[in-house]
């Protein structure tokens, strides 16, 4: 099934175009890379998918319906998004926050139910957090957060995931293994990923098409083994790579 | 936990309450307020405790609670620690209603009325010029309220400046926060219950709105239509408060962070916290105003101040050792 489909999409920050005609077209079992330079707009045009933010032009469709006939509540149910930050003003506990991804499915009266704690916990024992749950977040690091984070996506169980730099903070072991997972889990239930990665390699490990935005408006998209070449990415970071063969791997090194 | 913070909070109102209800000019013993309020007691107590003293334990209260749940939803609104019912200067607009009515020689309803208008022109010119091109941001609608109350100050201060002597204390402690002249009525107790109940149906959508606007909309709340809700609601809360007791300092501010020290910020659980103690500090205060310097009355925003900055200190300070080991 399409999960996600755009045609035609043209998204600007301010007067600069970042993607210009971008047509592609997401399906179960799939995960996306968007790969860029810094400022060539991977943020912007997540937000754009995610429905967070006005296209300039073009269309959006979730399942092969327009996005702009989707409810917020509908929305939060089917897709979900990792942002790159988060605020601290007022801190809540790990819990706490791992609950959120409870609300879509809540009505406003409703509290969580056991089960919801029973889910919650699970996904923190996944993310190696089980232990910290009465911790406040303004006390965690950098990488314990962005497990947090990713242990509320978890928990909300979307189809189609949004990720932006998931690979943030998080060490080697853990990049690896939670996208790993998240990967498994979200394909396990015929759902999807879009990314923005900094890294050329990590998308070769993990999908299996790519976005390429080189930073002007042109946009490149397709199969990653028919999209990244020496030439393309060298072009893309405007500095020159060799690829590197490891097993049966492309690896991208910096001249 | 909840459970036993909550029953201790309702001890600490209960407690307040009977205090306030004892103490006065006329000695009433505990046992004979008991009788009293179950409809013994001579006439002297009845009326004392009917007529006087029960109309303004439930004012100070009211005012107290509407206060501080005015303050929790100024602070996600706003998403600032610094944020209080009085921050965009609904309260401004109300004080230089009600001191323009003092100047003219008015009192008692009048006084109510006007500043109840000055709170609602102060609200719409707000909400009119922070709306602007249909975006709300926090900074942008702080910033426009922020200058409104700096203008409604400088108008106060003219109106002090020009106004005769004999009105200027009435003026100072209309403007520090006085319940000597309210008179009890229904609405603004109503206004509190409807308040409470609409802003605890919010409460999981406030819990998201206070980590971010885009993590808020991304679990499916509607950022804008949640603002213009939390802004009219909190505007609401704080002219009907102000309008029967002037601007009583202190309660919106720092309840809510005493509250989400000891409670922590679900706003499920926050914000009928902060009601009860809002509520139990104002009549507290107000009982202390009137009885400390008796005949003499204070105005009660300063009682306030002076109860919960202690309290408050002791309390952050403890939490920091605990945190931050």
């Amino acid at each position: 099934m399409n999960l996600l489909a755009a045609d035609k999409l043209h998204a600007s920050i301010g007067n600069k175009p970042i993607c210009r005609d971008l047509d592609f077209t997401v399906q179960a079992g799939q995960c996306w890379g968007i790969l860029g330079a810094n400022g060539a707009g991977k943020t912007t045009l997540l937000h754009t998918l995610a429905g967070l933010r006005r296209a300039v032009a073009g269309r959006i469709n979730l399942r092969d319906r327009p996005l702009d006939q989707w409810s917020m509540a509908e929305l939060a149910r089917f897709r979900g998004v990792l942002f790159q930050d988060s605020h601290d003003t007022f801190p809540a506990t790990v819990m706490e926050t791992v609950l959120t991804g409870r609300h879509p499915y809540l009505h406003f009266w409703e509290f969580e139910s056991r089960r919801d704690y029973e889910t919650a916990r699970q996904a923190l024992r996944q993310v190696e957090l089980r232990d910290m749950e009465s911790r406040r977040v303004d006390t965690l690091s950098g990488g314990e957060r962005r497990r947090l984070a990713l242990a509320t996506l978890l928990v909300q169980a979307p189809q189609l995931l949004l990720l932006d730099e998931p690979s943030n903070h998080l060490d080697l072991r853990n990049q690896v293994r939670l996208l790993d997972d998240l990967c498994r889990q979200t394909i396990a239930r015929e759902g999807a990923l879009i990314m923005s990665l900094h890294d050329v390699n990590l998308a070769q490990r993990f999908c299996s098409h790519v976005i390429l935005m080189f930073g002007d408006g042109a946009v490149c998209t397709g199969a990653i083994t028919d999209t990244l070449s020496e030439d393309t990415v060298s072009r893309l970071y405007n500095y020159p790579v060799h690829a590197v063969q490891d097993g049966n791997r492309v690896l991208y090194s910096p001249d | 936990m909840f459970a036993r913070r909550f029953f201790l909070l309702f001890v600490v109102l209960l407690a307040s309450m009977v205090f306030a209800l004892v103490t006065g000019s006329i000695e009433i013993s505990a046992g004979d307020l008991l009788g009293t309020l179950l409809g013994g007691g001579d006439p002297l107590q009845q009326r004392v405790i009917w007529e006087l003293r029960l109309p303004r334990v439930a004012s100070a209260f009211t005012v107290g609670a509407l206060l501080a749940l005015a303050g929790v939803l100024m602070q996600v609104l706003l998403r600032n620690p610094l944020a209080e019912p009085y921050i965009l200067g609904v309260s401004g607009g109300a004080a230089a209603g009600a001191l323009l009515a003092l100047m003219a020689g008015m009192a008692g309803v009048w006084v109510s009325g006007s500043s109840l208008l000055g709170a609602l022109i102060s609200m719409l010119l707000v909400f009119a010029l922070a709306h602007g091109r249909g975006d709300w941001q926090p900074l942008r609608l702080l910033l426009t309220g922020v200058v409104v109350a700096a203008g409604w100050g400088a108008l106060i201060s003219f109106l002090l400046a020009i106004s005769p002597d004999q009105s200027l204390r009435g003026m100072l402690f209309w403007l520090m926060g006085d319940l000597s002249q309210v008179r009890f009525t229904a609405m603004p107790l109503l206004v509190l219950i409807a308040g409470t109940v609409l802003a605890m149906m919010l409460g999981r959508q406030l819990n998201l709105l206070q980590r971010g606007d885009l993590e808020a909309a991304a679990l499916g709340v509607s950022i804008t239509r949640l603002r213009i809700v939390l802004y009219l609601l909190g505007a609401v809360l704080t002219a009907t408060a102000v309008m029967q007791a002037g601007t009583i300092g202190f309660v919106g501010l720092v309840i809510p962070h005493l509250m989400r020290i000891w409670l922590g910020t679900d706003h499920r659980v926050l914000l009928p916290a902060s009601v009860l103690a809002g509520g139990s500090l104002v009549v507290l205060a107000d009982t202390l105003a009137r009885s400390l310097l008796a005949p003499q009355q204070l105005p009660v925003g300063v009682l306030t101040a002076f109860i919960g900055v202690p309290v408050f200190l002791f309390l952050m300070q403890r939490q920091a050792g605990v945190q931050r080991p």
